[in-house]
């Protein structure tokens, strides 16, 4: 019983999340309907990656031609991020049996973190409470990919040419907040060099990984060497988006 | 093309439940070396640059930095409605109607 009610309480609690989660979830489903995938490969993703950024990442570059391996690679790499998550909660869920956490960890997104983590600091951790929290995420997820999914339908077709900067403008949405000092911009400014170059030389989708490794690089090089010492208080986890995205973009 | 399809979803949800577990799972896995944290932290910015900036400025494999591009007023507007706004809608709000707005115009 009380660990239902923990149970409750995390899902309780990720409603505001998963009100925001939602809003991103829209945006991918209607890009998911322009890219001309079915409803069901739009949900299937949803259910089985559940990661906002990856999954508006995947549609994005399956609509300019299909090629798997550099799709999967890219995903991996943006949802890296989620290994800092992971051993951040890991200490508190440690007596629970291995079975439960597996299921867990499937569930884990940036939000659910976010909730979680925090409950965590002042409250008995407990694997009920985050596996409520991912649920409830996953609830509103799975909605809004069909509500944007069959939203839609109903977009004038004059439109889509319009549209296709949605994905972008909320790739900038995520990516601004993130831009916090010297070493962020140096990333930044490199990312955007490398993949304009590759995007142009490189064959296929390679040029997102390639891009993302080096100019990580540049930036925690930059940093190591003390460009502009920012009091860098972030939290391992910080620099993931708190506000709804993926990441999922981040990004989820 | 379905078989493809499949292939995607398949891989990406395995490579994204390959980076959810292990640490959650394997008792041993305590700590990640800091600089590998660091690391990380910035790939996020780093893959959103990296997927946006080419889409802002290539057409047709040139890069296009003048005045025909949209996208390029339109994704400075998206920005500072970012940086303002403290919002990531209202980002994606301004950057539509900004370039539906240069699209009727021009």
């Amino acid at each position: 019983m009380e660990r239902f009610q923990s149970f409750c309480r995390g899902f309780g609690n990720s409603v505001p999340l998963g009100i925001s989660a939602f809003l991103y979830g829209l945006a991918y489903g209607v890009l998911a309907y322009q890219a001309h995938l079915s409803a069901g490969v739009a949900l299937a993703m949803s259910m089985l990656i559940f990661a906002g950024a990856s999954q508006l990442t995947a549609v994005q570059m399956i609509g300019s031609g299909i090629d798997p391996l550099p799709i999967v690679v890219t995903v991996f790499i943006i949802n890296l991020r989620h290994y800092l998550m992971a051993a951040s909660l890991a200490p508190y869920l440690r007596g629970y049996p291995r079975a439960a956490r597996m299921l867990g960890a499937f569930f884990l997104t940036d939000e659910s973190y976010a909730a979680t983590y925090s409950h965590f600091q002042t409250q008995r951790p407990t694997i009920q409470y985050f596996l409520g929290s991912g649920i409830c995420l996953f609830c509103f997820w799975c909605a809004a990919t069909l509500a944007g999914y069959y939203g839609g339908n109903f977009i004038p077709a004059r439109w889509s040419s319009i549209l296709d900067f949605a994905f972008v403008a909320a790739f900038i949405g995520m990516l601004v907040p993130l831009v916090r000092n010297g070493p962020v911009v140096l990333t930044v400014v490199t990312a955007a060099l490398v993949s304009v170059l590759g995007s142009i030389y490189l064959p296929g989708k390679w040029y997102i990984v390639i891009a993302a490794l080096i100019a990580s690089a540049v930036g925690y090089l930059a940093e190591r060497r003390g460009v502009k010492p920012e009091a860098s208080r972030q939290a391992a986890c910080s620099n993931t988006d708190r506000t709804g995205a993926v990441d999922e973009a981040g990004w989820g | 093309m379905n078989q493809e399809i499949v292939i995607i979803i398949a891989g990406a949800a395995l490579a994204t439940y390959a980076t959810r577990f292990p640490l959650l799972v394997f008792d041993g896995a305590k700590k990640l070396p800091p600089g590998f944290g660091k690391y990380l932290s910035f790939i996020a910015p780093a893959v959103l640059t990296a997927l946006i900036a080419p889409a802002i400025l290539v057409k047709q494999g040139t890069v296009q930095f003048n005045w025909a591009n949209s996208y390029l007023p339109a994704a400075f507007l998206s920005a500072v409605a970012a940086y303002y706004g403290k919002n990531p809608l209202l980002a994606v709000v301004t950057g539509v109607a900004s370039v539906a707005l240069l699209v009727c115009l021009g």
